[in-house]
């Protein structure tokens, strides 16, 4: 995959959500959900990431192809998912949408933005991946 | 070359001369062409000579330590012009008072697995995405 090559557009779609008090649902149903309704919107080309903190969950979502440039397309959007948020969650619940361009061109005249994904280092396998990691005998 | 830690960083871990929830953290973007990397005695931004830094962050916010691993926000490097670039280098800004480059300490070396690379730039911005499992785990 090579997000800064021409014609794609990437945004990144983050969700903060505080669920309402009058239901509440195991963080594997809010996933399962989440994953389902990610993939209607904005179609399986798409990577979700939800996290759980103390006040709520933040769902992320990377995706290719939406015109997040676009303030209408964006409020259309936050619509949707404020919709379901509160379909799962209840009445209260509040919600806080930030969507961004990663890769792309805003189609304003300026010069498109690109995108790089850094990959994580670990060292709990020696600094090494399980395809670099020799067998040491003692 | 592959990704790493430079061994004085490691150092400097157990030293704790570093504290890279409080010290301001920033990220190179960096040209392959004019930094050949040598995580063995590579320790400090003057060993990065100052025409392969193609665009420099400013400090990472929301850096965090859990279980050992290192993580930060996503952040951009704004209106980037310069060469091609195929390296990102993470490094201390202010630790310690460090105010010159012979007293900013480099700490991880990105070349390899990078979604988007190798990056042209263009005059926009390049946004970039800190993998979920943070930038390493010792």
């Amino acid at each position: 995959m090579n997000p800064n090559s021409a014609n794609q557009r990437w945004s990144k779609w983050v969700w903060f959500v505080v669920p309402g008090r009058t239901m509440q649902r195991p963080f594997a149903n809010l996933k399962e959900n989440c994953a389902r309704f990610g993939r209607k919107a904005f179609g399986a080309a798409s990577q979700m990431c939800i996290t759980q903190n103390a006040r709520g969950y933040i769902v992320e979502v990377l995706t290719e192809g939406h015109p997040v440039h676009d303030g209408t397309y964006v409020q259309y959007m936050r619509a949707q998912w404020q919709k379901f948020f509160e379909e799962g969650f209840g009445l209260g619940t509040k919600t806080k949408l930030t969507a961004k361009l990663m890769a792309g061109s805003r189609q304003d005249g300026t010069a498109a933005d690109q995108m790089l994904i850094v990959p994580s280092i670990r060292f709990d396998h020696g600094g090494l991946t399980d395809g670099q990691r020799t067998v040491r005998e003692s | 070359m592959a990704n790493g830690l430079y061994a004085k960083a490691k150092q400097s871990f157990l030293n704790k001369t570093q504290d890279l929830d409080s010290d301001g953290i920033r990220a190179i973007l960096a040209d392959a062409a004019d930094y050949s990397v040598n995580l063995s005695t590579h320790d400090s931004l003057d060993d990065v000579a100052a025409g392969a830094r193609v665009a420099t962050s400013g400090n990472l916010t929301s850096p965090t330590i859990t279980d050992g691993t290192f993580d930060t926000a996503d952040f951009s490097w704004t209106s980037v012009s310069g060469d091609q670039s195929e390296q990102v280098i993470l490094y201390n800004h202010d630790g310690n008072g460090a105010g010159a480059d012979s007293q900013r300490q480099l700490i991880a070396f990105y070349d390899t697995g990078i979604t988007g690379m190798p990056v042209t730039p263009n005059g926009g911005n390049i946004n970039v995405t800190v993998n979920a499992s943070g930038w390493f785990s010792l």
